[in-house]
């Protein structure tokens, strides 16, 4: 062999090796790199920040993220087939569980415990959360099986430039005998929705609302049920009691104010109706899911950004939230870790709050800097931790069928009477929560 | 030998047939027979309990089944009246610009069902739709329309018709093509009006070919989902709910699959009973 040769053949190996210790450090350092992770998210903004947070994630760790966005409505039917497929061979890698899912996820047996991945991960704490999300709805019988994402208490958004116009002012005075204040309960709520109504021009409504059947109106219905101190069960004998005095006269003041001060053919709106409803400028209060408030203040969209405020559901309320979980039918579990603790870092769940993402990290919303970019949020731990929200039972989202399909055929006059329409809840909603494997980790 | 190849070439199709249609038939059978909630798995064999829950105990699916035959009929009806009369219209002699006017015609049902509804749903919106927009430019107050519970029937049913008349009228003309020219010519001589033509030669020979076409749209009509879907979920109440929507609202909501089963076999009697009505009609007409 010719001395050239023999210094070519040493150069070529130096460099291979170079090379193959340069991509071993590399896949040390992003292990998961190549991966696609795939998850099925609703179309709204909270969705949003996280795909404008996604080109960062991608750098640091080679993993690429692709969000399908769907409207709401189809989220639990396009999961179950998901959930139901065998280890490891689901379309999506993790997915987002909306609160009232999580007891049917859990008893199927179909969300991968989180406690040894977060034993694992030191950067990420349990602790930066809001207390209430985690015990409410991130953990169950002492497991974590899901990480708080955003949660969506409710909130009532009313026109300031209506209300403090001189024509309501006086209307309200004339009522009320007193001058305009928030409403202090549910009913004095209705009784302002009614005054809007009659004070402005046709076109514009007392209140948009969100009557379509099953989740729009039980959404919204259970703000007044909550509100008015009712409830599905009670949460300690776990008897139903949605059809005591406080449920029969929710459901009647929901349904009068639907015929009086509402937009036309609100049985068949849904959420995005009544929040474009809104934002157009065609009504004065509705009660909205608090991210709303992102669209709400966006001056691209809403004809009505600056003219508004946020105000708690007076007393109490429906409380919501968001969660990241991790299947069984997963086929990356860790890739999917890896982001869900990357998201959820305090740096990256900040960044997303100032973007304009709903926090469910606590110490967020005391961040001066936070506040003064979104002022409206000042309520929201209040609203946080006086709210309730569906309980976890296994079947929820049958007891949400069961109240949205007589709340619904009540306000259309199926059913002629809120006592009926509630008995008849009642009787299949007993039925239900028999033998319910949940009720066993449910707090008193 | 030669046999034998030709069993071979057809496995391929009997395995995906198999596979893709006996296989579920078989097991909803099956399953129509077992408690079975999704997140508790097959439960115990109940034999006929959940049919007979679904046709004697239960209010709601035998609305859903009126909802349905209503839906049904008035869709079926309204298209077919409707296609056979654009029809007549396109089979008129030296019709001049006959494949535009048909082209145009046909642009609904090429438009799938799901954008169809979602289309309709925000011509239709109460506040922010076209439709009352311009009727409000008469004078004619807001109609919620899908969210109207006297209302929302007939507008799902009005915009199924405008999506599915073309494929009825595709049929009919067709086979108004296909009728040969001398009953007619005959009929002429004989000084016969154009209304006893069409009462006396078109309508009879052209019957085997209607009957064709209430077949294909009444068997479709019976299983509509995805209109239902998009644009009203059934509701308000209960007033759009059809039987696939109750099924599918059984299987993927309350998570009951047993119940879910047994009622898309009901729908599945239902269909054949009335299938097999029509193909003995059909029978009768073309002897």
């Amino acid at each position: 062999m010719s001395k050239s040769y023999k210094l070519s053949v040493f150069v070529v190996t130096i460099v291979f090796s170079l090379l193959v210790w340069w991509g071993m450090g590399l896949a040390k350092e992003k292990p998961f790199a190549g991966i696609t992770l795939n998850i099925l998210m609703e179309s709204i903004s909270d969705t949003d920040v996280v795909e404008q947070v996604l080109p960062e994630f991608e750098k640091e760790t080679g993993i690429k993220v692709e969000i399908e966005a769907v409207e709401y409505m189809t989220m639990h039917d396009k999961l179950i087939p998901q959930l139901l497929a065998p280890e490891k061979s689901g379309t999506y890698d993790f997915l987002i569980v909306d609160n009232y899912w999580i007891g049917e996820f859990v008893a199927g047996g179909w969300l991968i415990p989180l406690d040894d991945l977060i034993a694992r991960t030191p950067s990420f704490n349990l602790e930066n959360y809001i207390p209430s999300l985690i015990s409410q709805f991130a953990q169950v019988g002492g497991i974590t099986y899901m990480i708080p994402f955003w949660p969506y208490p409710h909130g009532i958004v009313y026109r300031t430039d209506i209300t403090e116009s001189p024509e309501f002012q006086k209307a309200y005075q004339e009522q009320f005998g007193r001058n305009w204040r928030e409403p202090q309960s549910i009913e004095e709520y209705a009784e302002v929705v009614k005054l809007a109504g009659r004070v402005t021009p046709p076109e514009v409504y007392g209140a948009a609302m969100q009557a379509a059947r099953i989740d729009p109106i039980v959404m919204e219905w259970l703000d007044f049920l909550f509100s008015m101190g009712g409830d599905i069960y009670d949460r300690t004998t776990w008897e139903c009691i949605i059809d005591n005095e406080a449920g029969v006269k929710a459901a009647e003041l929901y349904k009068n104010l639907l015929e009086e001060a509402a937009q036309p053919g609100v049985t068949g709106a849904d959420f995005n109706e009544r929040a474009t409803l809104f934002v157009q400028g065609k009504a004065v209060f509705n009660i909205v899911h608090t991210p709303q408030m992102i669209e709400y203040r966006d001056p691209k969209i809403s004809r009505v950004y600056d003219k508004i405020r946020l105000i708690p559901v007076p007393k109490s309320g429906l409380l919501g939230c968001w969660l990241w979980g991790i299947q069984k039918s997963s086929p990356h579990p860790e890739a999917a870790w890896e982001f869900i603790s990357w998201v959820e870092s305090r740096e990256i769940a900040y960044k997303r709050a100032m973007i304009g993402a709903m926090p469910a990290q606590g110490w967020i919303y005391e961040d001066p800097a936070f506040l003064e970019k979104n002022p409206w949020q000042t309520y929201t731990g209040k609203m946080i931790a006086m709210q309730k929200s569906v309980p976890n039972v296994s079947r929820s989202t049958q007891v949400v069928e069961i109240i949205g399909e007589n709340m619904s055929a009540y306000v259309i006059g199926e059913i002629s009477s809120a006592r009926e329409a509630l008995d008849k809840a009642a009787k299949d909603l007993t039925k239900l929560i028999q033998g319910d494997p949940m009720l066993k980790f449910l707090k008193k | 030998m030669k046999v034998h190849l030709k069993y071979l070439f057809i496995i391929p199709t009997l395995v995906v047939l198999v596979l893709v249609i006996l296989f579920p038939l078989l097991y909803a059978l099956y399953i129509s027979f077992h408690e079975y909630i999704l997140i508790r798995g097959i439960g115990k064999f109940v034999a006929f309990n959940n049919y007979v829950e679904e046709v004697f105990f239960k209010a709601e699916s035998l609305v859903s089944l009126k909802n349905t035959l209503v839906y049904t009929g008035s869709v079926v009806s309204l298209e077919l009246v409707g296609a056979f009369g654009l029809a007549l219209l396109l089979n008129v002699r030296d019709l001049k610009f006959r494949n535009v006017y048909l082209i145009i015609l046909m642009i609904p049902v090429m438009i799938t069902p799901v954008a169809v509804g979602l289309m309709w749903k925000l011509f239709l919106n109460p506040d922010l739709g076209i439709v009352n927009y311009f009727l409000g430019l008469f004078g004619v107050p807001k109609r919620g329309w899908f969210g109207d519970p006297k209302l929302a029937m007939p507008t799902l049913i009005a915009v199924d018709v405008w999506h599915e008349t073309s494929l009825i009228l595709m049929i009919l003309v067709a086979g108004l093509a296909n009728l040969h020219r001398e009953p007619f010519e005959a009929a002429t001589v004989d000084g016969a009006s154009s209304l006893q033509k069409l009462r006396f030669i078109t309508l009879p020979l052209m019957s085997p070919v209607i009957l064709v076409a209430i077949m294909i749209r009444m068997i479709s009509a019976l299983k509509t989902y995805d209109l239902v879907y998009i644009c009203t979920r059934g509701g308000p109440g209960t007033k759009t709910e059809t039987l696939s929507y109750y099924i599918y609202k059984a299987a993927f909501r309350k998570l009951d699959m047993g119940h879910a089963s047994a009622v898309a076999y009901l729908l599945l009697f239902l269909i054949l009973i009335l299938a097999l009505v029509l193909v003995k009609i059909l029978g009768r007409e073309t002897t």
